[in-house]
C-alpha cells in the first residue's frame, strides 16, 4: 500500500505528463501511476468518488464525513480491510456490496476514499 | 401532543383560477390531518385524537398507504423498527373498514438482508387487509442491484419492478427510482421505465383516476438531498391529459403536501424514524428526537377515492 503523500506526488506527476500527452494529441487523460493509461478513461479515484456518491453517500454523506455512517477521512484500515468491510459489510450497521462491486469497483473505492484526509 | 405538517394548495378546481403558491403551514394538535378535494372543492380538517381516521369520509375504496419500515435499523433515533411498524399495522386494523390494500412505498428494510425481510413479511401478516403492494426503496436494493427484493416481491412486475394494475376504476402504477440512483442524489426512472409508462397510459381514458408511487419524491422536494427524480417531469408530462393524479411517495420520512393543477403529490411519514425538515440540519440522516415524541413523527396514511369526485383525499395519522 503506498503511502497518501507519495500517492499525491505521483498523481500530481501524473497529470502533468497527461497534459502534455494530451496537448501531443495522443488523447491520454488522467492515468494514474503505476497503471498503464487508458485513453478516454478516468482515474481509479474519479472512478471511486462516482461509486461513493452513487452507493455510499446516503449513509456517510456527500463530503464522506459522515452522516448515519461514520466520517471516512484518514482511514488507518489496509486496503485488504477495506475491501472486505466493502464487500462483506458490517450485519446490522452496513451494507454487504459484495455482489454489486467487482474487484476494479472496490479498488476505485478506495482508491478514493485514501484521497480523504 | 402535536405535530406539525405542511400543506401546500393550489388550484385544484379547473376552474381557471390560479391559486398556485398558496402555502399554508400550521401546526395542530391531534394525530392527523385531512385534506380533500371533491368536485374542484378543496378543504381540510384535523383529525381529533386517536379515531380520527374514522372520520374519514369514506369512500369508493380506501386504501392505506406505509413507508420506510427500515426494518434492521437499530440506532438511537429508534431501536425497535419493529415494535412501531407494528403499532403502525394495529392502527390499520383498528380502522372502522378494512383497507382495500395497502401500499408501502419503499424502504421496507435497513439492509436488504433475508432476516430483515423475513422479519418484514412477518410482521404484515397481521395486517387486516387483502393485498400489499410494494415498490422498493434504495435500501432494499443497495447492495445486490435489487436482486433479493425482486426475488420476494418481483413476481408478476415488468423491468426492474414496476408494475401497474386496476382496482375499482382507479389506475395505478408502482415506479422504481431507486436503482442506479444519481450522483446527486436523485432518483433515477431511466429509458425503459418511462417508455413502459408512457405505453402503459395509452389508450386509457383521461377521467380514469391514476395513482402513481415510487419511493423516492417524483416532484423536487429538496435537491441538495437528492429528494427528487431526474425525470420526474418526463413522467409526469405523461399524465397531463388525466383529470386526477395522485403522487405518492415517502423518502423524506415526514409529510408534504402539494396540489398542481391536477396534479395531487404526497409524501408520508415513516413507520421508523423521522428526518429533519430540508435545509433544518447539515445531514439529512436519522433524527434523533424525545422518546416521548418519537411517535409524532411517525404515522400511516390513509387514502379514499369516491367515484364521481375529483381528487383522491388523503389523511396522515401519527403513531401518537
Amino acid at each position: 500500500m503506498w503511502g497518501v503523500d507519495l500517492v499525491t506526488k505521483m498523481k500530481a506527476g501524473t497529470k502533468l505528463l497527461s497534459l502534455v500527452l494530451s496537448v501531443v494529441g495522443l488523447g491520454l487523460v488522467n492515468s494514474v501511476a503505476g497503471e498503464a493509461p487508458v485513453a478516454g478513461s478516468p482515474s481509479p479515484a474519479k472512478t471511486g468518488r462516482i461509486l461513493f456518491l452513487k452507493n455510499c453517500a446516503h449513509c456517510h454523506a456527500e463530503d464522506a464525513t459522515g452522516d448515519e455512517g461514520p466520517d471516512l477521512h484518514g482511514l488507518h484500515k489496509s486496503d485488504d480491510f477495506i475491501s472486505r468491510r466493502i464487500r462483506n459489510g458490517v450485519k446490522g450497521e452496513m451494507t454487504a456490496f459484495g455482489e454489486k462491486f467487482s474487484q476494479d469497483d472496490v479498488k476505485a473505492l478506495i482508491a478514493y476514499l485514501r484521497t480523504l484526509k | 401532543m402535536k405535530s406539525k405538517s405542511k400543506i401546500l394548495l393550489h388550484d385544484h378546481n379547473h376552474d381557471g383560477l390560479d391559486r398556485r403558491g398558496f402555502l399554508e403551514c400550521m401546526a395542530w394538535a391531534g394525530t392527523g390531518m385531512l385534506w380533500t378535494v371533491t368536485s374542484g372543492l378543496l378543504g381540510s380538517a384535523a383529525l381529533p385524537g386517536r379515531a380520527g381516521a374514522a372520520e374519514m369520509t369514506r369512500g369508493t375504496f380506501n386504501f392505506v398507504q406505509i413507508s420506510d419500515s427500515h426494518i434492521g435499523f437499530n440506532k438511537d433515533a429508534n431501536k425497535d423498527v419493529a415494535g412501531t411498524l407494528t403499532e403502525a399495522i394495529a392502527r390499520i386494523n383498528a380502522l372502522p373498514e378494512a383497507p382495500d390494500f395497502i401500499l408501502h412505498t419503499g424502504d421496507l428494510t435497513h439492509l436488504a438482508e433475508d432476516e430483515e425481510f423475513d422479519t418484514l413479511d412477518q410482521l404484515l401478516k397481521s395486517a387486516k387487509t387483502q393485498q400489499i403492494f410494494y415498490v422498493p426503496g434504495e435500501h432494499d436494493v443497495l447492495g445486490d442491484n435489487g436482486k433479493k427484493y425482486l426475488e420476494r416481491f418481483g413476481k408478476n412486475t415488468k423491468g426492474r419492478g414496476w408494475y401497474s394494475f386496476d382496482h375499482k376504476g382507479a389506475h395505478f402504477i408502482g415506479l422504481v427510482n431507486v436503482m442506479d440512483i444519481k450522483e446527486n442524489g436523485l432518483g433515477i426512472l431511466g429509458d425503459e421505465q418511462l417508455a413502459w409508462l408512457e405505453d402503459d397510459l395509452k389508450g386509457r381514458s383521461s377521467s380514469t383516476p391514476i395513482v402513481i408511487f415510487a419511493h423516492i419524491p417524483l416532484w423536487t422536494v429538496y435537491p441538495e438531498w437528492g429528494w427528487g427524480t431526474s425525470e420526474s417531469a418526463q413522467a409526469l408530462g405523461y399524465l397531463k391529459r388525466f383529470g386526477s393524479v395522485t403522487v405518492l411517495n415517502g423518502h423524506i420520512h415526514q409529510t408534504m403536501k402539494k396540489v398542481e393543477g391536477h396534479v395531487t403529490f404526497h409524501t408520508a411519514m415513516s413507520t421508523a424514524f423521522p428526518q429533519p425538515e430540508p435545509g433544518k440540519a447539515p445531514k439529512p440522516g436519522p433524527m434523533k428526537v424525545d422518546a416521548g415524541k418519537l411517535r409524532d413523527y411517525l404515522g400511516i396514511t390513509e387514502v379514499s377515492y369516491t367515484e364521481g369526485k375529483g381528487a383522491l383525499a388523503v389523511v396522515d395519522a401519527t403513531l401518537a
